[in-house]
Formats: C-alpha cells, structure tokens, sequence
C-alpha cells in the first residue's frame, strides 16, 4: 500500500516538475509574436492559383479540357496568378515563375491526342 | 456555407434539403416504424406490433415443429400473456431474459412472426447481436 | 495497486484541468512559458494515464479479483489474450482506452505542432485539456475502474462472442478512429479561439483525419467480418444502434476529407468545412456514448446508467460552445469566391457531400427517433433495417455515380462539348456490363443491377483515370509505362491514393450488393443421411460429435458437401456450451469459394444424432467486401504517404510565419 503512494507521490512530482520547466529557464523570454495574417492567406492564395494554373495544365493533357475552354480558361488564371506573385514576398525559384502555357497546335504530341 | 448573392450553391443546398426533408416524410409516413408493446398493453385490434418483455415460467414445444410455446410478462409489472413462436431461437434466449418478437395478438395468444425474436444483451457491452 | 491507479487518474485530471486554465489564459494573455507549460501538461497527462492503464494491465493479467472490473470480466479459465481484451470490455475500462489514446494522439500533436505549427498550439492546447478532463473526470468521480472488494475465487468470465481475434482488434481500432477525431476539431477551434483566417489547421490535421478515418472505416470491416464469422446469424450489418454509432462519425469524417478539398483548391466552403469537423467529433463522442450508455436497452436503463447524462451534457456542450464560436467568427469564415457551375468538380463534391450528410441524419434519426419517442410519448417504437436499407440505396446509389464523375470533370466549369467524348467510354462499359448481367440473370432485382451497372462506371472512369494520367505523364517526362504511374502516383499522392480507395468501395458495393440482392436460403430438418439442395450444392446429414475444448463443450453437426457431382468436403456447423459464463454460442460453418467469391454458409439448431435442423445460406460474392478491405488500407497508405515535395512546399508558405511565432 505505501509503495503504491510513493509511486504515485513520484508520477505527481514528475509531471509537476515538468510542467514547471518553462519556468525554470532565465529571464521571461520574449511575448509570442503577432503573425502577419495577410501575408499567410496572400501566400496561400498564391499557391492556390499556381496550383490551378497547373491542374488545369493537366487536365487539358488528359483530355478533360477542350482546347477552346483551355484557351478561354488559362489567360485569366494566368493573370490572376502573376498578379499574386507579384503581390507577395520573395519567393525560392520553384514558384517565382509562372509555368509556360501550353503548346496546343496540331503538330504537337501532348495535346494532339485531344482533338478529335 | 458563406452566404452569396445569387449563387448556384445555395439554391443546390436548398434543394437538397427540401428533397432530404420530402423523403423524410414519405418514408416514416410509410410506417418504417412499428409500436413496441408490453403484454399488459396488448388488444386484439392493433394489428402487427412488437411484443417487449420478460420470459416467465417453462419453454416448451419445437420452435421448428408445433411452436415454441412459453409465457412472456411485463419487464416491471405483473401481466403475463401466452406466445407461440417458429424460426431461428438466439442462443442467448432462455427464461428470463428480457425479448422481444413481432406478431399480432389472436384470441389470447400472441402469435408471433417467424424469425423475430430477439434477446435483449443484459450487459451494457452490445457489442454482440443477438439475433 | 489500485491506490496508484487511482491517484493516476486523479493526477491526469489534475494536469487537464492545468491544460485548459493555464494554456488558455497563456494563449490569451501570449505568454510563452505560460503556453509551453500547459503544453507540457497535456504531454505529461499521457504519462498519467498510461501509468493508470498499466495498474489495469497488471491486475487484468494477474487475474486479481480484488478489482471488480477485472472480476466482472475475466475468470481464471479464460485464455491470456482474451483476459487482456477485457480491459476494453466493459465501461469503465473502454473509458480508460479512450483516455489513454486521447491522451497520447494530443502529445504527439503538441511534440509534432512544436515543429510545424508552434502559432496554433496556444489555443489547441486549452481545448484538448477540455476533452481529456471530461473522460478524466469521469474516471475518478463517476466510474471507476479501481473499485475493490474482497477476492472471490473466480471471476464471471468474458461474454463468448468477444472471445474471438476479431475482438481484439476491433474495439481499440474504433476507439482510435473516434479518439483521432479530436485532434483536427481541436486544431479547428483553437484557429478560430486564435481569430486565424488561414488554413493552416486543415494542412496541419490533413494526415490525422485521413489516419482516424482509415481506422473507423478499417475497424467497421473487421466488426462486419466478426458478426459475420462469429455471430453468424448470415449477415454482416444490421443496422444496430451500435454499428450505427460508428458509421455516421465515418460518414461525417468522408465528407469533411471531401469539402477540405475543396476549400484547399478554391478557397470556399470555409464555414462548411468547420461544421463538419465539429459535427464528426460530436458524432464520435455520440457513438461512444451509444455503446456505452446502455440507453439501448430502454431509456429506463439509460436513467440508471452512471455515464449516460454526463455525456449528453458534454456533446451537448461541445456543440454549443463550438457553434457560438463559430458564430462569433464568421467574418474570417466569409470567402469570396463562387460556385462557377452546377457541373464542375466543386459542385460534384458538394453534391456529394449533401448525401453523406444526408444520409447521416437519416441514421442519426433512425437512431434518435425511439428513444425521443419513448421519453415523449412513454412508448417506444422500433426503427428496423426496411427503414435503413430504403435509404442506403436512394443515397448510396447517387453517391456511387458521383464516384465516377466527380474525377472526369474539371474545375471550376466543365464544358458540356468535351464532356461527351470523356463520358463515352465509362458509359459504353457500364451499359454493355448492364446488358451482360441481364442476359445472366441479374434483372431479379432491379437496384442490383442498376447498382451493379453503377458499379462498372466507377471502376472504367478509374481505370480512364489512371491510364489517360501515366499517358500524358509518360508524354511529359519519357520512361516506361510502369515508371510513368510511378510518377504520376508519386506527384499526387492523394489524388490517385483516393482513386484506389474508390475503387475499393466499389468492390465493398459488389459484394453488398451481391450477397444481399442475389442470395439464396433455405430451411430444412434433415433426418440422418438426408440430403438438401440449394443453390447448386447438394448437403447430407452424417451425424453429430461433441468434444470438450478449453473452456467450451462444442456439439458440430457432420454436413457432407457436394456439387455438380464433384465432393467438396464436410462442413460442421454447431454450438459451443460456455462454463463459466453460462452461455451457448452458435458457431457457423462457412465454406468461402475462391474463384467465384462465393459463401456456402451454414447454421445448425436442435443438432442430435438421428436429426438436425439447418439452415442454409448461398452469399455471392460476399468476399469482395472483405478484399475490398484490404485495397482500401492500401489506398489510404497511398494517401497518407509522405510527399518531400509538398512538405518543402508547405514549409515555405508558413515556414518564415513559423520562425517568427518562435522568436
């Protein structure tokens, strides 16, 4: 019986001095920073019109958009995006620039298997 | 749901709560639902209801032959009532344990629906089925 | 020990309770060491509670009838794996397993949330601390698993039917689907309490919804597989209560990882998508609740049951409080973007969501409906599998045609030009599949065929998909075909890992369909050496044996199987006499055929040696839904597998907002 207190005296004291740590370090230490709110749904709005740009890409490959909807869709998602790019911070290579547009002419292998 | 002017999500939503709520209503209108019953409550004008209660005194007969026959009775009350029974008997069935079975009430017997009797699990685990 | 165990439990409740007030006045007040303080509670809590789980542990073990849960549970013939399954058993123990998993997903969401989302963790934090010191609570005040008494000599043993393998697997599996749950609805709200406008909680609870979802969909196929193999009464689902209170959570769960996705591409359904993830944990808490309440039984029992009010006063609380946040944060919620279309990809989603949603409520109200109308009118009323199946097919068939859909249409707006020639050959297959099953004889049920034709839509539109995809791939980049899908898979993992699970719920489809609108019955007593007929076999009678096993006496009857003429084995169906707990159990004999996917299942009564009473059941195709099983873990392993690409992606968007939060 006074085994199982002490045990559970040790688990009260473990967790009560590790709850404590933070605490223990010097000083107060900074207050949490504010985020900057606009710069994260601008970065995410970003990657949203890179990713559709992208998709849309895609989709027109795999046949399932037509080349008048691809042409009638992807100038003004490709505004759209170089806008957002424009908008926001300095970006790694990876997605500083937009994905070139598609070559949709006969004579082109990826998109020839969508016309009729 | 963000709330747009005139756009086509809302009016989907819309419909489609409308027509959840219509087949809601034509379907519990269809009776899905049958009353559940002790044997004090039963009359012999109901038609097919479900009969809940207590197994009381000796089980006899062949559930597959004649019918089973045994008495059935209030779970907290003092009616009992005779039941006759054919089909599949669930292992957990035994005097005293609480069932239910669908039937009708005939003369004073409660005959009962083929293959509709089941036990009540009496621990609070139901994780088994018992039919 | 159980003084240990006890003060366990009292210490976990103790550092909740430290979680909710310090961590949410550290979020409110942004106090760092505060916050951090109450993190570290939330990780020491799960020390408690596995130091309380191991006192169980040992007692369970030690087959200590000194604790009434283990005597209540256990007796000393029962066999040492089963003896460990009892700690899930009854109600106190099962809590203890919620606690322990809830505390232990939280600290691994606070160690991993200090690495990539260290700016949610202030608020996430003090909701946590909410949840596991109402399970908590419950254990120390209201149901105990530490009661004592004086020894008695054995214990009342292990309800027959939970001695089995599946048993051992499917309750934690559940439990760690229902506990999963907490954690994106924690991060959900700990966003708004944070006044956030930006996703990164969905990015950040994207693999822990997937994780519980897998689990509760996993574990419902392993409790269908049990009731099937080890109930047998013939079937795998019956719309119980307690099967229902697993599905709709599951339901709930399928539609939030749908509408998430489209809050990700297109920035809309925001306050949907928080909804939705408050509703699947409610409906979580609701079907532990529904297992453990006893309100299944009558609402009489209910009202005696210890935990049943505290828990409908927490789910009631949850939804409260949650929905006044939600209220209160609306203008972050408000998105600026439009449904374009009545046929795009986001409006097949959202269909699709509406009839999981649907389909929910209707359970929910399947459920809720008697035991409102008992507490109502005094009289309750039952709500049985007619009303269930009615709805199972005028919305699942809907939603397994949107499965084939949804995946050939474009964002945004498809163009009705382009979608004829996308459609043609899904549909050339599934009406030529359509034509063929008539032809063979599927015409005798109308929602079976036209199920069926659903069916082959689904799977060519994801076969289409898979192949059109590795042919641009393969046009993009060069290689083989095989590293072409390799590539196609590896670039979008979710995408073509949720294809493979569609595929599987087609499968699991078949197989429903298949053993329920094409099956066979009969029911004859056969004398000694008599032979029946059904569904192609031919079965004789040879006799009975009985033989004592470990802690059953099993009575088989001797069945001789035959068809076309070809000898196929003996099959022994019969049923097993527990001692110590008193109870018979039916024991099925199922013969599973390999090539045709088909059951030969078999159920004896009143075995004697000159007669037996059998009932025979002939189940098409019913093995699909369990390999259907094993292609949606496959599936969901698919989805769930890490991505450098997106991960080095994700760590840019919120990588610098990250840094600074830790400055």
């Amino acid at each position: 019986m006074s085994i199982e207190l002490a045990l559970g005296a040790l688990l009260a004291a473990a967790v009560v001095l590790f709850v404590a740590v933070p605490f223990l370090r010097a000083g107060e230490g900074p207050r949490a920073v504010e985020l900057d709110q606009d710069v994260l749904v601008a970065a995410e709005e970003r990657d949203r019109a890179l990713a559709e740009l992208k998709e849309l890409e895609f989709d027109h490959r795999t046949g399932k958009i037509t080349d008048e909807d691809y042409r009638a869709l992807v100038q003004p998602l490709r505004r759209v995006a170089a806008r957002r790019l424009a908008n926001g911070t300095a970006l790694p290579k990876e997605t500083a620039e937009l994905p070139s547009e598609q070559h949709f002419s006969a004579s082109s292998p990826p998109s020839s298997r969508s016309k009729r | 749901m963000a709330r747009r002017r005139a756009s086509p999500a809302r009016l989907v939503i819309a419909l489609g709560v409308a027509s959840l709520l219509g087949i809601f209503q034509i379907n519990t209108a269809i009776a899905a639902a049958t009353p559940q019953l002790r044997p004090s409550q039963l009359r012999a004008d109901q038609g097919e209801v479900v009969l809940v209660g207590k197994v009381i005194g000796s089980v006899t007969g062949d559930a597959r032959g004649a019918g089973l026959r045994f008495r059935m009775r209030d779970v907290q009350g003092l009616s009992t009532i005779p039941v006759v029974y054919w089909g599949s008997v669930p292992d957990m069935f035994r005097t005293g344990r609480d069932v239910s079975l669908r039937g009708k009430l005939r003369g004073d017997t409660f005959v009962a629906i083929p293959g509709t009797l089941v036990t009540k699990c009496p621990s609070k685990y139901t994780d088994k089925k018992s039919t | 020990m159980p003084e240990l165990g006890r003060v366990a439990l009292i210490v976990c409740l103790g550092l909740a309770a430290y979680a909710v007030v310090g961590g949410a006045l550290g979020a409110h007040t942004r106090r760092r060491r505060l916050s951090e303080s109450a993190e570290n509670a939330v990780i020491g809590s799960f020390l408690a509670a596995l130091v309380a789980s191991g006192v169980l542990v040992a007692a369970l073990v030690q087959k200590d009838f000194s604790f009434v849960y283990v005597y209540e549970h256990t007796s000393l013939e029962l066999p040492r794996s089963y003896t460990l399954s009892a700690f899930w058993g009854g109600q106190e123990g099962s809590l203890l397993l919620w606690l322990l998993i809830l505390t232990g997903f939280s600290a691994l969401a606070v160690v991993l949330g200090r690495r990539s989302a260290r700016s949610l963790l202030p608020w996430t934090v003090p909701v946590l601390g909410v949840v596991a010191g109402f399970f908590s609570f419950l254990l120390v005040a209201v149901s105990s698993p530490f009661a004592t008494q004086a020894a008695p000599a054995d214990g009342l043993g292990l309800n027959p039917s939970l001695q089995n393998p599946y048993m051992l697997a499917h309750p934690p599996m559940l439990y760690l689907g229902f506990v999963g749950l907490t954690i994106p609805f924690a991060f959900a709200m700990g966003a708004l309490l944070a006044r956030r406008g930006d996703e990164l909680w969905i990015v950040v609870t994207r693999r822990w919804t997937l994780v519980a979802w897998t689990f509760l969909g996993f574990g419902q196929l392993l409790g269908a597989h049990w009731a099937y193999v080890e109930v047998g009464w013939g079937g795998y689902f019956a719309w119980d209560p307690v099967e229902n209170a697993a599905l709709m959570p599951w339901l709930a769960a399928t539609a939030f990882l749908h509408s998430v996705m489209i809050q990700e591409k297109r920035g809309m359904l925001k306050i949907w998508n928080v909804l939705l993830v408050v509703g699947a944990f409610a409906l979580a808490l609701f079907g532990t609740f529904l297992t453990r309440s006893g309100i299944l039984s009558s609402i009489h029992s209910f009202t005696e049951s210890s935990i049943g009010p505290w828990f409908l006063g927490f789910i009631g609380f949850t939804v409260a409080a949650s929905t006044l946040l939600i209220v209160s944060r609306l203008p972050l919620l408000r998105s600026k973007t439009r449904l374009e279309s009545p046929i795009s990809r986001e409006a097949t989603f959202l269909y699709n969501n509406l009839l999981l949603v649907a389909f929910c409520l209707t359970i929910l109200w399947g459920v809720a409906y008697p035991i409102l109308t008992e507490a109502v009118r005094g009289e309750p009323i039952t709500v049985g599998p007619p009303y269930y199946n009615f709805f199972l097919k005028t919305f699942g068939l809907p939603l397994l045609l949107l499965m084939g859909i949804g995946p050939l249409i474009a964002w945004r707006r498809a163009s009705l030009r382009g979608l004829g020639r996308i459609f043609a050959w899904p549909i050339g297959v599934a009406v030529a599949t359509g034509l063929l099953l008539l032809a063979l004889g599927a015409g005798s049920s109308l929602p079976g065929l036209v199920g069926y034709t659903f069916c082959a839509f689904v799977l060519a539109s994801i076969v289409l998909e898979f192949a059109r995809g590795t042919r641009a791939r393969r046009a993009l980049s060069g290689g083989s075909w095989a590293s072409a899908l390799a590539e196609l898979v590896g670039r979008n993992r979710r995408r073509y890992g949720g294809y493979v699970v569609h595929a599987s719920i087609v499968l699991l489809a078949i197989g429903v369909i298949g053993s329920s609108a094409y099956d066979t019955t009969r029911e004859q007593r056969l004398a000694r050496g008599e032979t029946m007929a059904v569904g192609g076999y031919t079965l004789t009678y040879r006799g009975a044996v009985q033989r004592r096993g470990a802690n059953a006496m099993e009575v088989r009857a001797l069945v001789d199987v035959k068809r076309g003429g070809e000898q196929l084995g003996t099959m022994q169906p019969g049923k097993n006499s527990y001692f110590a707990e008193q109870q018979v159990s039916n024991e099925a004999a199922i013969r599973s055929d390999r090539l045709n996917g088909e059951d030969l299942f078999l159920i004896a009564e009143q075995i004697r040696s000159d007669r037996v009473f059998l009932k025979v059941l002939v189940k098409p195709l019913v093995n699909l839904i369990w390999i259907a099983g094993l292609v949606f873990l496959g599936g969901a392993l698919i989805a769930l597998w890490p991505d450098a690409r997106e991960q080095r992606r994700l760590a840019l968007r919120y990588g610098r907002q990250e840094v600074l939060a830790r400055a």
